[in-house]
C-alpha cells in the first residue's frame, strides 16, 4: 500500500514536471506532402493484404480438392501391368489413416505451391482469380482422365 | 474525435476500409511523426518511418484487439522502429544528431582552441531554448528519451506505457524521473 501511494505521488510529480515540459517539446508538423504519401501507401498497402488474404481464403477452400487430385493422379501411375504380388492383407483403418495423412499433407503442399510460386500476384481481380483457379483443377482432372487411359 | 467514433474507425480499419484507414493516419500522423523526429533526430527519417508505422498497422490490424487503447498499440510499433533505426545507425557508425543542432553545440574541427567550450552543460546553456533540449535529449539514454517522449507524443499514462514496453512501472517512473532530472539541470527552473 506504502509502496503504491510512492508510486502514485512519483507518477503525479513526474506527470506535472512533463506539463511544464509540453511547450519545449513541440516539433514541426510533418510536411503535407509526406501525409499525403502515407495515405497512398497505406491504401495500396490495403488493397495488397486484401487480395493477399482473399487468395489464401480461396486456395485454402481449393487445396484440399487440388490435393487429392495429384494424390489420386499420381497413385494413378504407373498404370498396373502384368502379374500382382501377392501381398499381405492391409489393415483398413491404418490405411484409411495413411491416406488422410497423405491428402493432408499434399494438401499444404499444393496450397504452398499455389499461393507462393504458381500463380503470381498479377493484379487479378477475384472472379478472374477463381476463374483460374477453376482452370487449374480441370486440367488436373484431364491429366487424371489422361492418366487412368494410359 | 469521441470514443465511440474511434471505436467504429478501429472496427473499420480492421476490415481495412480505406477511409478508416486514412481516418487514422490523420488523427495519428502528426504525433507519431513528433515521436519519431525527437527519437530519430532527422525530419526525412522520421518521415519515413512514419510511413513504415503505418503500413505495418495495415499489416497487423487484422491481429489487433482492440480492448485497451489503440495508442498503446500504434506507439509501440512506432518505437520499435525508430529503435531498430538506432541500432542498424550504430552498427554502421552514425549517431542521431537533431538537425541544426551541430551549429554551435561542438567546437568545429578547425576552431581556435581559446574557443574550447567549458563543459557540456554550460555549452548547452549558450543554446536556444529548442537546441537545448534537442541537445540535452540526445544525452539521455535511449530508454530515458524513449519514456519521456513516448509520454509525451502518445498521451499514454506511464503506467500504461510501462504495460506497453513490459517493465514494472517503478523502473518506468525511475527512467522518468532520472530523465526529467537532467532536463531540469540545463532548463532550471522552467521544468
Amino acid at each position: 500500500m506504502a509502496m503504491s501511494d510512492t508510486l502514485d505521488k512519483l507518477e503525479r510529480t513526474l506527470d506535472r514536471q512533463m506539463g511544464l515540459l509540453a511547450d519545449h517539446l513541440r516539433t514541426p508538423d510533418p510536411h503535407s506532402e509526406c501525409i499525403e504519401r502515407v495515405k497512398t501507401a497505406v491504401a495500396q498497402e490495403a488493397v495488397r493484404v486484401e487480395r493477399q488474404a482473399r487468395r489464401l481464403r480461396l486456395f485454402r477452400r481449393w487445396g484440399a480438392v487440388a490435393a487429392a487430385l495429384l494424390l489420386a493422379a499420381s497413385l494413378g501411375w504407373p498404370p498396373p501391368s502384368g502379374p500382382t504380388a501377392d501381398l499381405a492383407p492391409a489393415n483398413p483403418t491404418e490405411m484409411l489413416a495413411e491416406w488422410a495423412a497423405a491428402i493432408e499433407q499434399s494438401s499444404e503442399r499444393v496450397t504452398m505451391l499455389l499461393t507462393d510460386d504458381w500463380i503470381p500476384d498479377r493484379g487479378l481481380a477475384p472472379g478472374d482469380e477463381e476463374q483460374e483457379l477453376e482452370n487449374l483443377l480441370e486440367s488436373l482432372d484431364q491429366s487424371r482422365s489422361l492418366l487412368a487411359g494410359a | 474525435m469521441d470514443r465511440a467514433g474511434l471505436d467504429e474507425v478501429y472496427r473499420r480499419a480492421r476490415q481495412r476500409d480505406p477511409d478508416a484507414l486514412n481516418a487514422l493516419v490523420e488523427a495519428y500522423g502528426s504525433r507519431v511523426f513528433g515521436l519519431l523526429y525527437r527519437l530519430t533526430g532527422s525530419r526525412e527519417t522520421a518521415e519515413d518511418l512514419v510511413q513504415e508505422t503505418f503500413l505495418r498497422v495495415v499489416r497487423k490490424i487484422g491481429d489487433y484487439e482492440h480492448r485497451g487503447r489503440f495508442e498503446a498499440w500504434l506507439f509501440r510499433i512506432a518505437a520499435n522502429l525508430a529503435r531498430d533505426h538506432a541500432r542498424r545507425a550504430r552498427r554502421r557508425g552514425q549517431f542521431a544528431t537533431l538537425e541544426g543542432l551541430a551549429d554551435g553545440d561542438e567546437p568545429g574541427p578547425g576552431e581556435p582552441a581559446d574557443r574550447k567550450p567549458d563543459g557540456p552543460d554550460r555549452r548547452l546553456m549558450r543554446l536556444e531554448a529548442g537546441q537545448r533540449l534537442d541537445a540535452c535529449l540526445q544525452r539521455l539514454t535511449d530508454a530515458e528519451r524513449e519514456i519521456i517522449l513516448l509520454r509525451h507524443f502518445s498521451g499514454l499514462s506511464f503506467r500504461e506505457i510501462a504495460d506497453m514496453l513490459g517493465i514494472p512501472l517503478g523502473t518506468a517512473l525511475a527512467r522518468a524521473h532520472r530523465a526529467l532530472n537532467r532536463l531540469r539541470v540545463v532548463f532550471g527552473h522552467e521544468v
